[in-house]
């Protein structure tokens, strides 16, 4: 054969190549699909957004965390200077509306 | 890539649509099944399973395909790795199953006799020199577009082209024109 003739057979193939119809072929390719629904793009990218949201707030609360606690211990232990700070004034004022009552002042 | 390819695929992506999908898939299975017969030697029932198979890995990855590439040379890239990985599993080549050729009665001369012989005539071929002699001569991609298919270097799709024509004009050595033999 010369290359004039295959060339020939070549474009009688690409001429003449059969459509091959769907016969369910279609069909049997959608119930071969996996089962389980693959979620939508858009609750895909809903649930990424979620999951930074979630993870950058878990990374700066145990950022600011030292300090957090530093702040909550160092108020526990000037707790009794706060506690009487805030209730020595009250005392007062509560000692002096009892003695107004009965009046001894 | 033809834009109605371009719009079922967003609707696949990205609602999940399974009549897009079913569109997609009337639209090139054609053209695939009929690739995939003649690079099985016509063994219909082969590759029909193999372009199932090829239509699967695709809805599978479709979020993956980029709208840039050209959609045939993507799926034509999924189908050739299937029929890599079936070849893989086969036995050392066939040389002809005659059996299958004398189950499939035609005439000889006509049209669907010249597609069945071809395939038989690829069927002699390697499997490299046969799959990138059917994109080039019958699907006509470009050799750029046949080493990205095969995953090879560019040189390496022009030889497979360039040996299998060789040997495909001897194997067809008795072929005539249709014309000629009616």
């Amino acid at each position: 054969m010369n290359r004039q003739n295959l060339d020939e057979l070549i474009l009688e193939l690409r001429q003449s190549e059969p459509y091959i119809n769907d016969s369910g072929f279609s069909g049997s390719v959608l119930a071969e699909l996996p089962k389980t629904r693959r979620l939508p793009l858009w609750i895909k990218n809903l649930i990424q957004l979620s999951a930074v949201i979630i993870s950058s707030a878990i990374f700066t609360w145990q950022l600011l965390l030292p300090d957090l606690m530093a702040q909550t211990f160092a108020l526990l232990q000037n707790l009794p200077v706060v506690a009487a700070a805030t209730m020595l004034p009250l005392l007062l004022t509560y000692g002096v509306i009892i003695m107004s009552a009965n009046d001894l002042v | 890539m033809p834009a109605e390819d371009g719009i079922l695929i967003a609707r696949v992506v990205a609602e999940n649509d399974h009549r897009a999908f079913a569109q997609l898939v009337n639209r090139h299975q054609s053209k695939l099944r009929y690739s995939l017969r003649q690079l099985t030697g016509w063994d219909e029932a082969l590759a029909d399973d193999l372009a199932q198979e090829t239509f699967i890995k695709v809805y599978n990855a479709l979020e993956s395909f980029r709208g840039d590439a050209n959609f045939a040379t993507w799926l034509y890239r999924i189908a050739y790795n299937c029929f890599a990985a079936h070849m893989r599993t086969q036995k050392p080549m066939q040389q002809l199953d005659e059996k299958m050729l004398e189950d499939q009665s035609y005439d000889a001369g006509t049209a669907q006799a010249l597609h069945r012989d071809f395939a038989a005539a690829l069927q002699q071929l390697p499997e490299d020199q046969r799959v990138a002699l059917h994109l080039y001569l019958q699907r006509e991609l470009t050799h750029r577009e046949i080493a990205d298919i095969m995953n090879c270097p560019l040189g390496t799709a022009k030889s497979h082209i360039q040996r299998g024509r060789k040997k495909l004009r001897s194997l067809l050595g008795s072929w005539q024109p249709v014309e000629a033999n009616q």
